[in-house]
Order: C-alpha cells, then structure tokens, then sequence
C-alpha cells in the first residue's frame, strides 16, 4: 500500500492535547525563518537601505499599497495582522515544496488553515465593532431587511470557511500531485509539480490576502453587501488621447 | 455474491471518476469564462491590464475554490478512504 505523504500526519501528544507532531514542526521552522529574516534586516537599520533590508521594505511597501487600497485608511491598524497572514501562508505554502517527501507545508493540514480563518472571522468581529460600533453592527445584519438575517448570518459563517478550504484544497491536491508523480515519473517531478506548486502557492497566498482584506472591509462598512462594499482597486488612468 | 469490501472499492473508483471529470468541466468552463471576460477588458482599454490581471486572479481563486474542495474529497475516497479500513 502506498503512503501518501500528503496524507499521513505523525500523531503525537503534548500536555495531553492531540497533535499532528509534523505540522506542529514545519510551522515552527516557518515562524522561526520570518523572525530570523526580520532580525538579519532590521538590526541595523539605515535611512538608505541596503541589501536585505531593501527587499523587506520592498515587501513591506506592497503590502501597505494594498491594504491601502482595499480598506483605507481606517483599517491602517490591521496592517500587523494582515502582513503576518501572508507572509505566514506565503512561506508555508513554499516550505513544502523545499525537500518534498521530508518537509511538509503546514497548510497542506485542514488544522493549520481552519485555525487561520478562525483568525479571520475573528477579526472581521473585532474590527466591524471596533469601526461601527456593537450596536450598528449587530443591526447591519437585518439591514436591507429583517428577513435578510439568516443570508447574512451564513455569508458570514461560510466566508471563513471557504477561506480554509479553498487554501487547504490547493496546496493539498499540490503535494499529492507531487507523490504521485514521484511515483510514477522519476525525473518529472523536479520541473512540473514544483512548478505549479510555486505557482500555486504564492497564488493563494495572495488570494488569501485580498480575500481577508475584503472581509475586513466590508465588516467596517455599513451592513451592505460584499460585492458593493469592498471595491476593487481603481487604476488611476490617464486620459485617451485620439 | 460480491464481497461488500470489493464492492464499495468499485464505487469508489466510479464516483472518484465521475467527481473528478466533472469537476474538471466546472473549472474549465467557469475559469475560460472569466479569462476571456479579462481579455475583452483588457483588450478595450490596455491601460488598466494590471488591475484587471489582479482582479482576474483573484476571480480565477475564487472560482476554482469548489472544483478543488471537489478533488479533494475524490482524493481522500482514492487514499484515505473511510469505509475501508
């Protein structure tokens, strides 16, 4: 019987708590890089910068124009959050892809990425009474009328939701993509599945990003629909000239 | 009489054929349909093409989110299968 590597966790116990040993791990091995990264570019911090800090302020810059974009101004607070969310899923989707057979993506377990979206939903919570209020907020779900309660109410359960599968899907069929292929062509998997699995990763870590950001918007708008209260970033557009 | 272990082995491997097509039509069709909506976009005004790649990105995300809960649910009836243990 063939073991997918995708698909067996190590179990394990710590203070009598259930454990997938392995995802535990690479998520660890994950924090530790972004904070060893963040320290190598920030101890010496110059007006002018240089080499390592350069590209994490490049990143950090992007970063900001898009939150910038998407929520504005009043959600300039989310930004650690936000920021942290990706970077985390970005090289969580990565590390995987590093020795595959030996490292395993955190997010390749529906654990790591339910947890993520239950940080979502609560956020949305926090930041919509923090912008609106507990009372404006709680009357938005009746808002274009009283018999609207329970769309809003799944809309705002099954967001989160397809958020952590829609993660755990992608990279999941990306790793058994990648055992297969070792499987069955040898010298294919290199080029292919990484590939895609590269591909794949930094997409829906993207994906992810826009995706909270969204929701976070539109739990700081009034109780209007999604599709109105998060507008997608206008391109400042230069005048046809014919 | 067929064992119901064999049984339930033959239609895995149906049902895994059948979710696995279909839903392989679904994100063909639902990603052709907002790709060429972009390129008609683009194709009027080219200015926007970053803006309207994002945006095509994050719908292409969005649309391929059910066909791969999809295959993962096939996935785990071919590997992990729950009623064969």
């Amino acid at each position: 019987m063939n073991k997918i590597h995708a698909l067996t966790f190590t179990q394990g116990e710590i203070f009598g708590f259930q454990f997938h040993l392995d995802t535990f791990l690479m998520s660890w091995v994950v924090i530790i890089f972004l904070v060893v990264i963040s320290w190598l570019a920030t101890r010496d911090l110059k007006l002018q910068p240089r080499g390592l800090q350069s590209i994490l302020e490049t990143v950090v810059e992007f970063l900001q124009n898009l939150l910038r974009e998407n929520i504005g101004p009043k959600g300039q607070e989310a930004f650690p959050f936000v920021a942290t969310l990706f970077l985390f899923i970005l090289f969580s989707n990565l590390v995987g892809l590093v020795w595959p057979g030996v490292t395993k993506s955190p997010t390749e377990d529906l654990n790591v990425t339910l947890g993520l979206a239950v940080l979502v939903f609560m956020s949305m919570i926090y930041y919509g009474i923090k912008v609106q209020g507990l009372k404006k907020y709680l009357l938005g779900f009746f808002k274009p009328n009283f018999l609207f309660f329970p769309i809003h109410l799944i809309d705002f359960f099954v967001k989160p939701i397809t958020l952590a599968f829609r993660l755990y899907g992608n990279i999941f069929a990306g790793a058994v993509f990648i055992t297969i292929l070792d499987l069955l062509f040898k010298p294919v998997i290199p080029v292919v599945g990484l590939i895609l699995g590269v591909f794949v990763g930094v997409i829906q870590a993207y994906l992810f990003l826009m995706l909270a950001m969204a929701y976070i918007a539109s739990a700081m708008e009034e109780g209007v629909e999604t599709e109105e209260a998060h507008p997608e970033p206008t391109p400042a557009l230069p005048q046809r000239t014919e | 009489m067929v064992e119901s272990a064999i049984l339930l082995k033959i239609a895995s491997v149906i049902a895994v054929g059948l979710i696995v097509s279909v839903a392989a039509l679904a994100a063909g069709f639902g990603n052709s349909n907002a790709v060429s909506r972009a390129l008609e976009g683009i194709a009027r005004q080219p200015e926007a093409k970053n803006s309207i790649f994002t945006t095509m990105l994050i719908g292409v995300g969005l649309i391929e989110a059910t066909p791969i809960i999809a295959l993962v649910v096939a996935l785990l009836l071919l590997f992990a299968n729950p009623f064969l243990q």
